[in-house]
């Protein structure tokens, strides 16, 4: 395996019942690089994205994460691995405050079966939450009920709940859907920067927007690899112009 | 609060009650010890005040799995059956003393707990409230044939505590007062153990667990196995409730493990405020008062609290104690 | 050996009981979403509601057509008041809501026909007993397996053959396709928790020459139910019908061989399949929640 290589699909299928959802996908993610999974509706895209975060088990075919095949693995072991993520309905734990969402995901990688110190005990971890509410924006709202936030302040909210397991791999799933234009360019920043220090995968509808920050774009359609490569060569591709781009003036 | 303007008198009034609210919702322990120190001077009989607080111990040892961990059991009879039958059968028959046997007790109903959960967990969602009934009826039904150990159904007789002595002192547990204090001292063990476990980096699980569970698995919690402790420690605090209750009966009836013993524990979570501290108390002494109540004119009264339960579940799903909390946002 | 064959076709009767209870609660289920506590209750009810008609009329065939008529159309009242507000809440709410009306069934039936129980005997026209071929076995039993079997195939062949058993389906699968369509669905679960509650009535009624009736009947009715659903896999009608089966002959040779052990011997079996198969022996994998 090539050593840049950080996460890697082997001939990856999904079936359900006797739909298949995604067929034989393979693909090498390299480490640092902010990568957009595109295609048209019905492409496979949530389903693949879904193998990525273990939300799914393939039917066949090897996710490799790290040298180490993870396809199979309980969801919670994910997060322990160094992979995150945020949903593409927004979810977040409604009627505790900000600070005690982001404490709670926080909490996940240091204690989770201490049943008799009070969890202020913890300091780091409180810490660290009150560091990321700092980083996406949220220090200001830190003792609301996170129910009362506006749509867009819950996205980042659930991106700093990803961010408090100290992801080496971060999967956003649509996350500017649903916002303001306003609420997107902030978003986008905030991408731009988390993939500075981390290796960022996203599905994204918007295709200005992948095409502008994004280094590498996957293209499924039907379930299979259409085309993969730098954002101009998938612009540019033939393929891809007829089946998706066409449609549209990119 | 404007709303409330008009009404000078009443201003005084409700701010007085809620700063009250206030006080015992933020000092839930030191509420508790001075509730539990004057609760019998309210009641009309002491022995009605002990009921309420055995049986509102083992609401808030549900209280724990349902309104904490959000799974809804239908089989928490089994857990305060095998702790009175636990406590009885090793204080009966193996002669050992009551301190002793009240542990003996809280550890069958603990382990049956652990069992029965590591079989029920398997079932995710409204299936777990089916399989947790239909195991409760199997210990009901094993331990209504193994007469020799448990007298069957005319219930373990003789577990006759008269004189306990304790750091000392000789004390008569046959009186009244006597008996409510002592159990009361175990009771307020008991809730202290809870507010810690709730206050711990795993009640923090607990509570995402019942605001959004695909969430709290995506965080990195093993949601299966947090569920399995609580359900477990859930156990444990009916046990102990199961224990209290063989010594302040001294006979453990049947009923104990009977299918409306399971559901006596969803009732009084429900009237009185699931997920809340109090909530469980609440509700053991509302419908422990309206059975006390009713019966003088009625063998029926259970027609009373089935209706008012269905009148809280379409209108006041949050409980007594829940509901006025929310009303004075706390 | 003959014995162990009459005892395995007493258990096939007895788990007709079972299979027409566990698909009342199947059908309302995997339609509603939404499990009946008050299931055995509605079984009572169905027993006291036989046992007083045949009372009137002397007539059992009459009885038996009345019982589910009568206790249907209490389930269709129960649903349109009390459950309807509650779809789109949370789960547990309908189940809460059905557990507080199982208390107020078995107090309004105590208050009417009192606290002890009423004896019912086999009706004349089904005395008596059959030779097949290993044994005698009561004519009663036999009409227990053939009425089932009748009502099973009613039942399928509306669910399969008729337009309105098609619309049935189809809500079960995804209530929004029905909406639709045009149809209203909340008329399609007022007629199928009528016919869930109904046929449990029926099964009330039809135990009652075995165990006679009493407020409390319900009760280990609901658990045994529950154990046909959990075994035979929730919301699938097949699964009750060969769990049902499954639990009244495991029940019956148990009591052969072990009598003490036969109350306690299907709560095992349910263990034993939640432990190798969690979903039950029917279910879909997944569709457990």
């Amino acid at each position: 395996m090539n050593s840049d290589t950080f996460l890697e699909t082997k001939a990856v299928t999904k079936k359900f019942g006797d739909f298949t959802a995604v067929r034989d996908v393979s693909v090498k993610f390299k480490r640092g690089e902010l990568t957009a999974i595109i295609g048209p509706n019905g492409a496979g895209k949530s389903t693949y994205f879904n193998l990525l975060t273990g939300a799914f088990t393939p039917t066949s075919g090897e996710i490799v994460f790290n040298g180490i095949d993870i396809a199979g693995q309980p969801q919670h072991r994910y997060t322990h691995l160094g992979i995150a993520k945020s949903f593409q309905i927004t979810t977040v734990f409604p009627y505790l405050s900000v600070f005690e969402n982001v404490r709670l995901a926080a909490q996940a990688r240091v204690v989770t079966f201490d049943l008799f110190r009070p969890r202020t005990a913890y300091r780091e971890v409180s810490e660290k939450a009150d560091e990321i509410l700092r980083r996406v924006n949220l220090i200001g709202q830190r003792e609301r009920i996170a129910a009362k936030l506006s749509h867009g302040e819950q996205r980042s909210l659930e991106i700093g709940m990803a961010l408090a397991a100290d992801p080496t791999l971060l999967l956003l799933d649509e996350p500017t859907a649903g916002m303001s234009p306003e609420e997107t360019r902030d978003m986008i920043d905030l991408i731009v920067t988390l993939s500075a220090d981390r290796t960022v995968i996203l599905v994204e509808h918007k295709m200005k927007l992948v095409m502008s920050i994004c280094k590498k774009i996957i293209v499924l359609h039907q379930g299979g690899l259409l085309a993969e490569g730098a954002p101009d060569d998938v612009r540019h591709n033939d393929t891809v112009k007829r089946v998706y781009l066409g449609q549209k003036a990119v | 609060m404007s709303m409330l303007a008009s009404e000078p008198v009443k201003v005084a009034e409700e701010s007085v009650f809620r700063r009250v609210l206030l006080l015992i919702a933020r000092h839930r322990m030191l509420s508790v010890t001075v509730l539990l120190l004057v609760f019998p001077l309210f009641m009309p009989y002491t022995s009605l005040a002990i009921n309420i607080l055995v049986l509102g111990l083992y609401a808030v040892g549900f209280n724990l799995m349902f309104g904490y961990a959000g799974a809804l059991s239908f089989g928490h009879a089994a857990f305060l059956g095998m702790g009175a039958y636990g406590c009885g059968i090793a204080f009966v028959k193996f002669g050992i003393p009551w301190l002793p046997s009240i542990g003996i007790g809280v550890l069958v109903a603990t382990a049956l707990a652990f069992v029965m959960g590591y079989l029920a967990i398997r079932t995710r969602g409204i299936y777990f409230a089916m399989v947790t009934l239909a195991l409760s009826q199997l210990v009901y039904y094993t331990v209504f044939q193994a007469r020799t150990w448990t007298g069957g159904d005319d219930g373990l007789r003789g577990v006759n505590l008269a004189k306990i002595n304790l750091v000392g002192f000789e004390f008569n547990f046959l009186n009244p007062t006597v008996r409510y204090y002592v159990i009361g001292a175990f009771v307020l063990f008991a809730l202290w153990l809870l507010s810690r476990i709730l206050e711990s980096p795993f009640g923090a699980v607990l509570e995402g667990l019942r605001e959004n569970e695909a969430r709290a698995r995506a965080c990195g919690y093993d949601v299966s196995r947090a569920r399995l402790i609580a359900f477990t420690l859930s156990g444990m605090f009916c046990g102990l409730a199961g224990a209290l209750y063989a010594l302040h009966l001294s006979i453990v009836p049947i009923e104990t493990l009977h299918y409306t013993m399971s559901g006596l524990a969803v009732m009084m979570a429900i009237l009185g405020g699931m997920g809340t501290f109090f909530g469980p108390f609440v509700g053991a002494a509302t419908i422990l008062l309206i059975e006390d109540l009713v019966s003088l004119w009625t063998v029926h009264w259970q027609l009373f609290v089935g209706a008012i339960f269905i009148v809280f579940v379409l209108f006041f799903p949050k409980g007594i104690w829940g509901s006025l909390l929310e009303r004075l946002r706390l | 050996m003959d014995l162990l064959l009459t005892q395995l076709a007493t258990g096939l009767a007895l788990g007709s009981i079972y299979v027409i209870v566990g698909l009342g609660l199947s059908l309302i289920f995997g339609m509603l979403h939404v499990v009946n506590f008050a299931h055995g209750a509605f079984f009572m009810v169905g027993g006291y509601v036989g046992v007083f008609v045949f009372a009137k009329t002397g007539n059992f065939w009459f009885s038996l057509v009345a019982v589910p008529l009568v206790v249907g159309v209490i389930g269709m009242a129960v649903e349109r008041v009390l459950i309807r507000p509650l779809y789109g809440r949370n789960i547990d709410d309908p189940l809460l809501l059905t557990f507080g009306l199982s208390y107020i069934f078995v107090e309004v039936i105590r208050i009417t026909f009192g606290l002890e129980g009423i004896p019912f005997g086999t009706p004349r026209e089904l005395r008596g007993a059959v030779d097949i071929g290993v044994g005698f076995i009561p004519l009663y039993r036999i009409f227990l397996v053939a009425l089932t079997a009748a009502i099973l195939i009613a039942l399928w062949l509306f669910l399969e053959k008729t337009s309105y058993g098609l619309i049935v389906r189809a809500g079960a699968r995804d209530p929004e396709i029905v909406r639709v369509l045009g149809i209203d669905i909340s008329r399609v679960w007022l007629f199928v928790f009528g016919l869930g509650t109904g046929i449990a009535g029926l099964a009330g009624f039809l135990s009652a020459p075995i165990q006679s009736v009493n407020p409390d009947m319900g009760v280990p009715v609901l658990a045994e139910a529950f154990v046909v659903t959990v075994v035979g896999g929730m919301g699938s009608l097949v699964g009750s019908v060969v769990a049902g089966l499954l639990v009244g002959v495991v029940v019956s040779i148990t009591s052969l061989f072990a009598p003490d052990m036969a109350r306690v011997s299907i709560f095992i079996l349910m263990a034993v399949v939640l432990l190798v198969r969690p979903q039950g022996l029917f279910g879909r994998k997944g569709a457990m929640g």
